[in-house]
């Protein structure tokens, strides 16, 4: 039962952050209807983001996020407002100009800052929540990136802007017939996609070893979220977060840590048979 | 000079030409009315003066001016809104927030008072404020549906097909509204399947078919002689096909 | 058409003589022999993507499966690769089949996404039974001297080229043959019009998983072929993520849903990759970021690949496209279909797949 217990606590922890994880590829997946797949790239700048700025400052790793959040949010308003939306508007065609921005982002990393794998070293001490030894440092991170989460969605809800933005992920057409601007809101959209991806790297910092090549298994991880919450459906996603976390921790626990992809890869099956619009139906298919 | 025209515009989806050389012009104050069998491209020609549907010919001339080049949003901005076939609110948003939406860049006040003149016009709206659009009944839909093209004040509103799929109780509910809209200086543009309704209460009738208008005149002429209508419509019919 | 041909017809006379006329610059044969083969993948891609509408990025992980088959039934079985082939193709094409009947019965895009999760699992997969897969070190079949066709094991080594050359005919002829038929009509229909194809009565799941199945046969002739000729296959091979990227940027970059786009695309793609890593290979990332920016600029400037632009008036088509994408971003009314009376946004203002 204690081992159930930890693994338990263990997801939790590991929940928030995973959500903040999908929330930016959820978001442009919901506005834009198009699959991020620069999204772990994203992430893995906002990583070395803090890494580097930390190293080279000692500013506070967890300020740094928000740093982070500039830094990739507006590397991300620059990849759209001046490449993106010139390509065709087809989701299967920005699908690869992405992979080749991705491609870009982390060849440049690999080439500027080498292939060692970097953590941010921050140590609280840490603490027993039943039975499991936990860092201080990773309930910080929980912490914050519940309030990420908690405030992207409260501003999604209740500002005039966001629920514009909800309407754009509804029905486009409509928003434009409305005299609304969709055009703009794409652009923030993907604008706070790509902050929230930066966000995540730099919590996930803190946690993990990096390479240049991360990216790709946070990436992975987000993907799993969004198809189990439903493409588009941000309160799905929270859900979900919560489910991958239990999925991986298992498997990680009771398995094998080596076969987590497959894991998430059966657990992507599973729902596309079973329940292709997401956890709470209300997903794009 | 006409509030609204379209100057031989065609346009149609790919291959597919759904309009062509359609002019049509929409005398400020008045009810234009455009029939049609089905797929004859009523519901393409609203889309293509909104910017919707881009066209391949033609030009369409609002106030004088060639708003063509425009994207749809601003030409709603202008003044021009519509009211979609199949309603096409915004399923996970409320109703007051479908409404709001319809008048997203006026003041919060403004947004207020426009609500509530949308509510005079349908006072059921009142009671389901805050339910979810998803859940509405297709009456419903379609009463915020209009309510929220409303709420942009605009001096031109194209409706499509309003009945469609609904309880005829309901219809009239909707049909209601319509001379308020046109006493307070609204021109309106309604594509509708049933000729009867749009007979009553337009200035001018358009008859399409297959893309082309085959009749225009003043809807009094057709109201003395509904035979005159169903020949026009079953004269240019063939066996039972339409453009879908 | 007539240019068609005699392009076609020269094309395929260089390829064949190239073997010959190449056959002491060892470094050149290689990259033709490997364009080749890979040009299998990309045209096993071009069949699902540019005919049925279904962008995947595990063709590449179907040539592996292929290949890890034949291997493993050569090596555990000792059955003789000419005879593991066919077998390791119905392996994979029955592979592909349950995985398209889980995953055909969504939209193009998120279709997309998962075949990119099943290259990453099988990945794992292959480097976690190590036991059985050789794992980091991959599967190597053992080289015997001689000539032995049914080990499909030669002594010329030009002979690996005519190989690759039929097993590029092979799947280009395969892929004709598609195109022509009613199948490839019928698989059109469901990618340009999904709806109303069902509508019409149309199988749509039935024949895109038999569109998967034939296009992962061609992935799998290709990787047995790979085996012979190289004697290894590994998992950042055939499950590597960077490289599964190669058969779709060829398929784009020939045309999708054009005849010999993959082969077209592959023949640019690997001797321009070979000639970057001449150059920068030594450097790191520098390949790698070249890939991308060049992948970046052809998806903004010919998304409809380089054989729809040497069609007579392409050039023109291609220039009024893309100044039309550059003046009005966003806000040229896409050419939408007629909205079901329920609201299904997915369809409409966003979605153009022709390319």
């Amino acid at each position: 039962m204690s081992v159930f217990m930890q693994v338990l606590v263990s997801s939790v922890l590991l929940a928030a952050v995973y959500f903040v994880l999908s929330l930016g590829l959820n978001i442009i997946f919901g506005v834009l209807d198009i699959v991020n797949f620069a999204h772990g790239a994203l992430i893995i700048l906002g990583s070395y983001a803090t890494f580097f700025i930390h190293q080279a400052t000692g500013l506070s790793p967890w300020l740094l996020i928000f740093v982070d959040m500039i830094l990739v949010g507006g590397l991300g308003a620059i990849l759209y407002a001046g490449y993106l939306r010139f390509t065709v508007e087809s989701p299967l065609v920005r699908m690869f100009a992405l992979i080749g921005f991705s491609r870009v982002v982390v060849s440049a990393i690999l080439a500027i800052a080498g292939s060692d794998f970097r953590t941010v070293k921050i140590d609280y001490g840490t603490v027993n929540i039943l039975g499991l030894p936990v860092r201080v440092s990773q309930i910080i991170a929980f912490g914050i990136a519940l309030v990420l989460g908690v405030v992207t969605l409260a501003l999604l809800n209740s500002t005039k802007t966001g629920k514009a933005v909800k309407a754009v992920v509804d029905d486009r057409v409509a928003v434009r017939l409305c005299g609304i601007n969709d055009r703009r809101l794409s652009l923030l959209a993907f604008t706070v996609g790509a902050a929230l991806a930066g966000a995540a790297g730099g919590v996930i910092s803190t946690y993990v070893t990096f390479g240049p090549d991360s990216g790709l298994s946070f990436a992975i991880i987000a993907f799993a979220i969004v198809i189990l919450g439903g493409l588009g459906d941000l309160v799905g996603g929270a859900i979900a977060s919560l489910v991958v976390a239990l999925v991986l921790t298992s498997v990680t626990v009771y398995w094998s840590s080596a076969l987590t992809n497959t894991a998430l890869f059966l657990l992507v099956l599973l729902v596309l048979l079973v329940r292709p619009r997401g956890v709470l139906g209300r997903g794009r298919i | 000079m006409a509030l609204l025209s379209s100057l031989e515009i065609s346009a149609g989806y790919g291959d597919l030409v759904a309009i062509k050389g359609m002019s049509v012009d929409l005398e400020e104050g008045t009810l234009l009315g455009v029939v049609g069998p089905n797929g004859a491209g009523k519901s393409t020609f609203l889309r293509a003066l909104t910017g919707v549907v881009s066209l391949s010919e033609g030009r369409v001339i609002w106030k004088g001016s060639d708003i063509g080049g425009l994207p749809a949003d601003a030409r709603a901005r202008l003044g021009i809104a519509m009211v979609q076939e199949g309603r096409r609110l915004f399923p996970s948003l409320s109703v007051q927030v479908n409404l709001m939406l319809g008048a997203y860049h006026a003041s919060r006040s403004e947004q207020r008072e426009r609500q509530d003149e949308v509510l005079q016009l349908f006072p059921a709206l009142a009671e389901i404020l805050g339910r979810t659009a998803r859940v509405l009944s297709g009456g419903e839909q379609q009463m915020v549906a209009v309510g929220r093209a409303l709420m942009g004040k605009p001096s031109c509103l194209l409706i499509d097909e309003p009945s469609l799929g609904l309880a005829p109780i309901i219809v009239d509910e909707i049909y209601k509204a319509l001379p308020a809209l046109l006493e307070k200086g609204v021109s309106i543009i309604l594509v509708e399947q049933e000729v009867g309704r749009v007979l009553n209460i337009a200035d001018r009738l358009i008859v399409l078919h297959e893309g082309t208008i085959v009749h225009e005149g003043p809807a009094a002429e057709f109201r003395d002689r509904p035979d005159a209508l169903a020949e026009i419509y079953l004269g240019n019919a063939p066996s039972g096909k339409g453009a879908n | 058409m007539r240019w068609r041909r005699i392009t076609a017809g020269v094309a395929l006379v260089s390829i064949l003589s190239a073997g010959l006329v190449l056959q002491n610059n060892i470094f050149w044969v290689r990259v033709l022999t490997l364009a080749l083969l890979l040009s299998a993948v990309a045209q096993s891609w071009n069949l699902l993507a540019g005919y049925a509408g279904q962008w995947s990025l595990a063709q590449l992980a179907f040539f592996g499966v292929g290949a890890y088959s034949a291997g493993l039934l050569e090596l555990r079985f000792h059955i003789p690769l000419l005879v593991g082939l066919v077998v390791a193709i119905a392996i994979t094409a029955l592979f592909a089949a349950v995985i398209g009947y889980v995953t055909l019965r969504i939209r193009g895009h998120y279709f997309a996404l998962v075949t990119f999760l099943l290259t990453v699992s099988l990945f794992e997969l292959v480097r976690y039974f190590a036991d059985y897969t050789g794992g980091q070190y991959g599967l190597s079949v053992p080289f015997k001297p001689g000539t032995d066709i049914l080990m499909l094991q030669f002594d010329n080594q030009i002979a690996y080229y005519y190989l690759a050359v039929v097993v590029m005919l092979i799947a280009s002829a395969t892929l004709w043959f598609v195109a022509r038929s009613r199948f490839g009509l019928l698989l059109r229909a469901i990618r340009d019009d999904e709806d109303s194809a069902a509508a019409l009565g149309v199988r749509v799941l039935a024949l895109k998983i038999a569109a998967m199945a034939i296009s992962a046969s061609m992935a799998a002739l290709a990787g047995v072929a790979y085996l012979a000729t190289y004697k290894l296959m590994d998992a950042e091979t055939a499950f590597g993520i960077h490289n599964s990227l190669d058969p779709v940027v060829a398929g784009i970059l020939g045309g999708a849903g054009t005849l010999t786009g993959g082969v077209a695309g592959e023949f640019v793609l690997q001797p321009a990759i070979a000639q970057v890593n001449v150059q920068f290979g030594s450097l790191p990332g520098v390949a790698s970021l070249l890939y991308g920016v060049i992948l970046m600029l052809a998806i903004l400037l010919i998304p409809q690949g380089l054989l729809r632009l040497a069609k007579p008036g392409g050039w023109r088509r291609h220039k009024q496209s893309v100044s039309a994408r550059f003046r009005r971003p966003g806000s040229v009314a896409q050419a939408a279909k007629e909205p079901a009376n329920v609201p299904d946004s997915s369809k409409e203002a966003a979605h153009d797949t022709q390319l």
